[in-house]
């Protein structure tokens, strides 16, 4: 806390994260979300003259009077801003073309006490003449400085730091508009507390915010007289005639179904490649490290060829499915097209309990759940952001990816329907059409069942369309592929690990006696493992799992992606070390495996579809659970969460079993 | 056409429509805070099937908003000349 602070504020679409991004590069304290700043997102940077100073982009909001919890969160951080003990400065960031709707904002900071500078970004959109009057007009009439920059190409950028850090060394006297503070406090005996879940506080509040915000635009309107901003007019950077068959009742869901389609299927023909040569790596570095280890220790060349690389493996080889994945999502917001996503989707969204809004964090679910829970903090109604919390994680997000990627090649076969459509392609698709199905049907469970009250409203900015910012194209996917490796990595590591040595001694199999080579090592039924999984038999013998599955059950119960490194694990324990490269590869050992006492597959069609619907439906996954404790500050929720996802697993996979053999 | 008014969801699509006030409600801030202003001009855009939500033009940016929320809107059109009482631009 000791370095001065940078606050960027700001309506939403304004350019915000865009910005931030262009100043702070790839080094974030807090993950990110396509598009949507969740947190508070911090950075530090360097301003000349200054030295470090902490950055932060904070959530989108139209005023100061809050009526989201993320809209919540940027006030807050602002009306106390003043009360800091080191240097702040607000950066209100403007959208140049629409700067009539960006005033209120900038008349209420202006209010604050705090040193406050105006950007005003997406220069590129507007006529240059015009955005020197606008500047102009800052100057004389608002008595600030406003600087203008293109923060998707990254124009400007050094002009904005070289007057921060002139403000920054000024005294607060001289670089704020007034130093009152009973505007904060009275913020403060209103919303200091956060938001309470009825909304935005008594009637008699309310009215009285009407009634300022009806007076402060008159006296904005009568500045804004002498404001050149007619000159501004915007040259949009693409039509917004696609509108007219994209907003379209049912042009528009037809669009949305191809997008949707066309994403799975590239998730799962494009992300092949890389994934095989990932895969292919792995074999190999386990292999050359297999060479140099085994001659000086067998255990310790078995503890990371056999427990530690099949687990890395397990984490890598999905990357670039999430990379892709996010890489949609980026592209999805960035171009405008997620806000009439859920502009189309209200109407039906909102029948079954949710809100247009919904639809954001529903399409990140299919990336990760933990973020897009975060991401719900933007639905005003507490009764449906709760809902889609409740149903997000039925939404197959990218951990269940390997496993579904692992299973389908056992019950559907390779194969092409009209030479374009991969049949396993569509299978995927399939199982993410099924959680989506079970969402819905829950939502409407959840509607009538959760009784809580509070207004509802849908009020959302459609902006106009533009081309996706390459640089975030790559780095917002990178940034959280590299967050997935170093925390789901651990876990795997980890549990891999735990694994291995649960797998490698048993209970007549002593770990002395194993390490100092006086006793074999167990065969993997005689296992401490094997032990836990013959336990957990008798209850996922009616689902079609046997006691193998059953440890992988188990292990990944913390995190779904779990499940293909502890598959790993248990077949490199087993598998045959004469067998050839090819052979190694974790399909075709788990294909060669039988069910005990007979030639039937192990991984035969019906357990495997019952094995794919548990996953679909189960919440395996130990972070989601707690971001669900954190939203709603309590219990009581993620433990219905985890029960009634666990007990519509089970169901669903023993329907699927049973109807199946 | 003779001047008519009534709520913003009832208006007619394509047809420049301005506020004239709004109804006090707990919505009536966050409309104001998305440029639904007496004063105003606005025009309706698009319309999603049964008339909800429905987009419009306002401030020189689409919003999308409920039917009920357009509801507590009231706005006129129709051949009085329109004038926005605030911008600087006259049609």
């Amino acid at each position: 806390m000791s370095l001065p602070q940078i606050f960027l504020a700001g309506n939403p679409n304004s350019g915000k994260s865009t910005l931030f991004n262009a100043l702070t590069g790839l080094h974030h304290k807090t993950a990110n979300f396509p598009g949507v700043t969740v947190e508070s997102l911090q950075s530090e940077m360097n301003i000349p003259g200054i030295g470090r100073a902490t950055i932060v982009d904070l959530p989108g909001t139209y005023s100061l009077y809050p009526q989201s919890q993320d809209e919540w969160v940027a006030c807050h951080a602002l009306v106390n801003a003043a009360a800091l003990d080191v240097p702040v400065l607000v950066v209100v960031v403007v959208d140049a073309a629409n700067l009539n709707r960006s005033m209120l904002l900038i008349s209420q900071i202006q209010e604050l006490g705090v040193r406050m500078r105006v950007v005003l970004n997406k220069a590129d959109r507007v006529a240059n003449p015009g955005l020197k009057g606008v500047v102009h007009w800052f100057e004389a009439e608002m008595k600030t400085k406003a600087l203008a920059c293109d923060a998707r190409k990254g124009l400007g950028i050094n002009e904005l730091t070289k007057e921060w850090s002139r403000v920054l060394s000024l005294p607060l006297e001289e670089a704020s508009h007034s130093t009152k503070g009973a505007w904060a406090a009275s913020w403060n005996r209103v919303f200091g507390q956060g938001l309470d879940v009825q909304g935005q506080g008594s009637e008699e509040i309310r009215t009285q915010h009407s009634s300022e915000t009806i007076d402060r635009y008159r006296r904005i309107n009568q500045a804004l007289k002498t404001c050149p901003m007619h000159e501004t007019k915007a040259k949009a950077a693409l039509p917004n005639g696609p509108d007219r068959i994209l907003l379209h009742p049912v042009g528009g869901m037809l669009v949305f179904v191809a997008v949707m389609a066309l994403m799975f299927q590239a998730l799962f023909a494009w992300a092949s490649y890389p994934m095989d040569g990932i895969e292919n790596m792995m074999l190999w570095a386990g292999e050359y490290l297999r060479q140099i280890i085994e001659p000086r220790s067998q255990a310790l060349s078995n503890l990371i060829t056999k427990g530690l690389m099949p687990g890395i493996g397990g984490v890598l080889v999905f990357v670039p499915q999430i990379f892709l994945l996010f890489f949609f999502l980026v592209v999805l917001e960035e171009s405008g097209y997620m806000a009439r996503v859920s502009y189309l989707m209200d109407r039906n969204l909102k029948k079954i309990g949710l809100n247009g809004k919904s639809i954001v964090p529903m399409l990140g679910g299919f990336a990760c759940a933990v973020p897009a829970i975060a991401a719900t903090r933007n639905i005003v109604s507490w009764k449906e952001r709760l809902s889609t919390i409740m149903v997000l994680p039925l939404m197959s997000c990218s951990a269940r990816l390997p496993v579904y990627a692992l299973l389908i090649q056992f019950a559907v076969p390779e194969g092409y329907i009209m030479g374009i459509f991969s049949l396993q392609g569509l299978t995927m698709m399939g199982l993410y059409l099924i959680g989506v199905f079970a969402a819905v049907l829950s939502a409407l469970v959840m509607k009538f069942w959760i009784r809580e009250k509070g207004p509802s409203y849908f009020m959302l900015e459609i902006p106009t369309y533009q081309w996706p910012v390459s640089r975030n194209l790559w780095q917002v996917p990178w940034r959280y592929c590299l967050n997935f490796v170093q925390g789901a990595g651990k876990v795997i590591i980890l549990v891999s690990l735990l694994l291995w040595v649960l797998a490698s001694f048993g209970p007549e199999h002593g770990l002395k006696d194993t390490l100092s080579g006086r006793s074999e090592a167990p065969s993997l039924e005689k296992s401490y493992a094997g032990v836990l999984g013959k336990a957990l038999e008798p209850v996922i013998r009616p689902l079609g799992f046997d006691w193998k599955i059953g440890i992988a059950l188990v292990t990944s119960f913390a995190a779904r992606e779990v499940f293909v490194g502890t598959m790993a694990t248990i077949y490199g324990l087993e598998g045959d070390p004469e067998a050839d490269g090819n052979e190694r590869r974790l399909k075709e050992r788990m294909q060669r495996d039988r069910v005990e006492g007979s030639q039937e597959p192990l991984f035969n069609r019906a357990t495997v579809w019952s094995l794919l619907v548990f996953y679909a439906f189960a919440l395996q996954c130990m972070s989601t659970v707690a971001a669900t404790r954190q939203e709603t500050r309590s219990w009581k929720w993620p433990l219905i969460q985890l029960f009634y996802l666990s007990a519509l697993a089970y169901l669903a996979s023993l329907a699927v079993y049973q109807w199946s053999l | 056409m003779p001047q008519r008014q009534g709520s913003l969801d009832q208006a007619p699509s394509g047809v420049p429509l301005q506020v004239i006030r709004l109804d006090q409600s707990d919505l009536s801030l966050k409309l104001m805070e998305m440029g639904c202003l007496p004063g105003e001009k606005v025009e309706i855009l698009h319309r999603a099937s049964g008339g909800d939500p429905l987009a419009i033009k306002v401030m020189d940016y689409v919003l999308g908003l409920r039917a009920r929320e357009a509801a507590a809107v009231w706005v006129s059109w129709g051949d009085t000349p329109l004038r926005n009482l605030w911008n600087s631009e006259t049609p």
